[in-house]
């Protein structure tokens, strides 16, 4: 029985253990995307990563050094050397793309930090530039996703997506490839974006 | 018949496992300057996950949900607010979270698996194999977030990636080394006619268990990291230390299926007599098993070695 018993959640648990959860995060991020545009076009891609309580623990602890729950500049100049900007190594993770092609992005600026409730949140732009459609419309569309899946990115959703400045716009999601096998998150999914100028 | 398919059903399964695990050890944090390595380039067309999405769908928001209360659950019993209940519920969250954690990758199943495989165990040794190196893993944790958080003038988050990327060479030598040893004896007990590797004697298979768990387990398990220095930021050590031990509770269940897994491959393989034929295929279980550990050694060490 017990030999049985043992078998029976051997294979279970094998079969739990197959490539597809080779995916193991260790991250959660939450995150919402701001395009900021200027009246030549396009100007900036603002992103605000909100970490999961356990990731953001040790590094509250390394970096807050003065323990008063907020950034100062020469802590936020510590914690982007040391958690952040080994991402560059990755492209941060972001690629925007237009019909098909990819777009150049600057690296990032303006970063900071806050802690919200106990969370960390971090907030950079990426420079772009990006003018209006001589007609019509332009279609950009924006991926942000760890491949090795150590970080676990929430999608940029039409509810987390927002504009500023003189644009219209609507946003969505447009899935890679389409698979039963890969629903939700670890779907690699861009989030479209078709704008105009306003008016 | 059945038994073959049972064989052929656990032979692709750890087909699948092994080598996927083993590659997959390697993954670092990409915060922290050091890790990975990366093009710098933006992707133009990611790669979804491979086999078994579906199943990873399932496992992974289940994950994120557990990362939340059992973030909830330490704060609440560091802090005391949630009383007797909120510890029970802390142990609960602790152990299932391990059950989880510990299939993704790492944690040391592919060597239990692989161990298993290449020589005869019981199932007591198996359960053993898996209570060790889950306990190993978390001990280290514990120990190294203490040494790291004592020593003041040390970054956590960098003093552990460097700890860890030195653990983990410790350990890939002890895997390169295990490895090694247990086919070399493959081959030998099969030249003598054995075909089955298992007059290790009782001090030799404490030794190859301890060492396979060292060798798998030695670089401290990230999720037991996170616990216990949150808890310890919260001012409740010894809530951290109680969490890390339900964790490493629910990864040894996770660990020991693995073996067996493996167990019940071997198994299949053994009852297939004592013919030529048989001890041909118990020789090539045995090499595997050895192929796996010297895999997941090697991988390890290059890992290290950047």
């Amino acid at each position: 029985m017990i030999k049985r018993t043992a078998k029976a959640l051997g294979v279970i648990l094998g079969l739990s253990l197959c490539p597809g959860l080779w995916a193991h995060p260790h991250v959660f991020i939450e995150q919402s995307l701001r395009l900021d545009f200027e009246e030549s076009g396009l100007r900036s891609l603002a992103f605000a990563w909100e970490f999961d309580e356990l990731f953001s623990s040790p590094l509250i602890l390394d970096y807050d050094r003065d323990r008063d729950g907020r950034f100062g500049p020469e802590e936020t100049r510590a914690l982007k050397a040391g958690a952040f900007d080994n991402l560059s190594k990755f492209h941060w993770f972001i690629s925007v793309q237009e019909g098909g092609k990819a777009l150049p992005l600057g690296s990032p600026r303006n970063f900071s930090a806050e802690i919200k409730g106990n969370r960390l949140v971090y907030r950079f732009d990426i420079p772009m530039v990006l003018s209006w459609a001589a007609t019509g419309s332009r279609r950009i569309s924006i991926l942000v996703y760890d491949e090795s899946y150590f970080v676990a990115y929430s999608l940029p959703t039409a509810l987390s997506t927002t504009f500023r400045g003189p644009v219209e716009a609507r946003t969505g999601g447009e899935v890679i490839k389409r698979s039963l096998e890969y629903p939700g998150q670890y779907q690699p999914t861009w989030t479209f974006v078709e704008f105009r100028r306003k008016g | 018949m059945r038994r073959r398919s049972r064989a052929a059903l656990a032979a692709i399964i750890l087909g699948l496992i092994l080598p996927a695990l083993g590659l997959a050890e390697s993954s670092e944090n990409p915060f922290i300057p050091g890790s990975r390595a990366g093009t710098g380039e933006a992707k133009k067309t990611p790669d979804p996950p491979g086999l078994g999405g579906s199943l990873l769908s399932i496992l992974v928001p289940v994950q994120a949900r557990l990362n939340e209360a059992l973030a909830g659950a330490t704060r609440a019993a560091a802090l005391g607010s949630g009383q007797g209940g909120g510890f029970l519920l802390l142990l609960g969250l602790a152990f299932a979270y391990g059950v989880v954690h510990a299939a993704g990758p790492g944690h040391g199943k592919t060597v239990v698996a692989s161990r298993v495989l290449a020589e005869d165990t019981s199932p007591a040794q198996i359960a053993l194999a898996g209570g060790l190196t889950a306990l190993v893993h978390a001990s280290s944790a514990a120990a190294v977030s203490t040494i790291l958080l004592l020593l003041a003038r040390v970054l956590f988050t960098q003093g552990l990636a460097s700890t860890s990327r030195g653990l983990g060479l410790v350990g890939s030598l002890l895997l390169l080394g295990l490895g090694l040893g247990m086919g070399f004896e493959a081959l030998h007990h099969h030249r003598e006619g054995g075909g089955t590797p298992s007059a290790h004697g009782r001090r030799g298979e404490r030794a190859s268990l301890v060492l396979a768990a060292m060798g798998a387990a030695l670089v401290p398990c990230p999720g037991a990291t996170a616990v216990f220095v949150l808890a310890v930021t919260l001012g409740s050590p010894l809530i951290g230390l109680v969490a890390v031990v339900a964790m490493s509770l629910g990864m040894a269940i996770t660990i020991s299926s693995a073996g067996f897994l493996a167990w019940s491959l071997r198994r299949a393989g053994k009852s297939l007599g004592s013919g030529r034929r048989a001890k041909g295929l118990l020789l090539g279980l045995s090499l595997l098993g050895s192929l796996g550990i010297l895999l997941v050694g090697l991988l390890g060490l290059l890992n290290a070695l950047g």
